[in-house]
């Protein structure tokens, strides 16, 4: 069985954990441009991290033979200044070239702030007009389904934005269906204590079935665990699923997701719609 | 399309029972600690028992309901 990491800031994690993946028999993983845990300091500081994430991560997963894609862009948690924003997008255009950049990510909300929303909507406008996949973010805890709104209304009203082409990640059993739809990708994270855990994402699995949903560990520098993925993989096993239908979910849907930028490299087990 | 369950209700309860008891169990504990403490003047507290109330009811869509209740 082969699984794909959809999620996850490898930046934040240690080689050990590239090993163990592996040894959990992950393909491929992918490191959308996220908030270090602190606010960076200068634009020049987001061009050394956009250099980190297209070069030493994709070596460094080559090692333990994961494939290691990115996203770039400036994140909604530093988006609040939007002069600063504008000089960091000035320079992704460089980035997006690179062999392992998917496209746009992971751009959203955090506080739902207008200039958020502003620099948010700068980011789609650039991804439209160069025709890239989206990765969005999606509040974190109680500000939730106000940005998963806010974003999906925005995106609707756009015009020129492809749902298929999109991903609202951190989605919960409240924001799920809305998401999907409204024709977008939906991802559902698991976290030791916030988010989603295993059983509750094989619920949704349940309940709304498996198209165009992706689940993923989102590991960083907080409570995290790139294994929570692979607890999921075993819940579903768990719970009487066969390994086809596992792998369709953890394998093949992020293939057609993330498989719609031809630089992603792992092919689905079959065609068409899992 | 929703995927059929290939476990039944039985079957699911053997499999969650003690999680669904440690669970509540720890809920039931912090609330406790909470109180001998001298409790605590935060809105919060009021919030976990409204969602408390709908994780035990008998409506279905509890964790919907439960982070719909939490959403601003
Ligand atoms: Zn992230």
């Amino acid at each position: 069985m082969r699984i794909i990491e959809p999620h996850i800031h490898m930046i934040a994690r240690t080689t050990a954990d590239y090993e163990r993946m592996a040894l959990m028999h992950t393909v491929a993983c992918c490191e959308p441009a996220f908030w270090a845990g602190y606010d960076r300091t200068s634009a020049l500081a987001f061009h050394d991290y956009f250099t980190h994430l297209t070069t030493f991560e994709p070596a460094r997963a080559a090692q333990y033979l994961i494939q290691h894609y990115a996203w770039i862009c400036i994140n909604p948690k530093e988006a609040e200044d939007v002069a600063l924003a504008k000089e960091v997008i000035a320079f992704i255009p460089e980035f997006l070239d690179a062999p392992t950049v998917l496209g746009i990510g992971e751009i959203g909300l955090n506080k739902n702030t207008r200039n958020e929303l502003t620099v948010f909507e700068l980011q789609v406008e650039m991804a439209v007009a160069r025709g890239l996949l989206i990765w969005i973010h999606t509040p974190h805890l109680n500000d939730k389904l106000k940005g998963t709104r806010l974003m999906l209304d925005c995106l609707k009203a756009h015009g020129r934005v492809n749902p298929d082409r999109v991903c609202f990640d951190h989605a919960e059993e409240h924001t799920v269906g809305l998401i999907r739809d409204a024709g977008f990708w939906a991802a559902m994270t698991i976290y030791p204590i916030t988010k989603n855990s295993p059983a509750r994402v094989v619920d949704t699995l349940e309940q709304l079935g498996p198209e165009r949903l992706l689940v993923d560990a989102s590991g960083d520098w907080g409570p995290s665990d790139p294994a929570t993925l692979h607890q999921a993989v075993f819940e579903m096993r768990r719970r009487g699923y066969d390994d086809d239908q596992v792998e369709a979910v953890f394998y093949d849907n992020p293939c057609l997701f993330l498989g719609q930028c031809p630089k992603f490299k792992p092919r689905p087990r079959r065609r068409g719609t899992p | 399309m929703s995927m059929t369950p290939p476990k039944s209700g039985a079957e699911l309860l053997n499999m969650s029972y003690l999680d669904m008891r440690s669970h509540l169990l720890e809920v039931a504990a912090a609330f406790d600690r909470i109180e001998r403490a001298g409790g605590a003047d935060d809105p919060r507290l009021e919030l976990l028992r409204q969602v408390g109330r709908i994780a035990l009811d008998a409506k279905p869509d509890r964790a919907r309901r439960f982070l719909e209740r939490l959403s601003e």
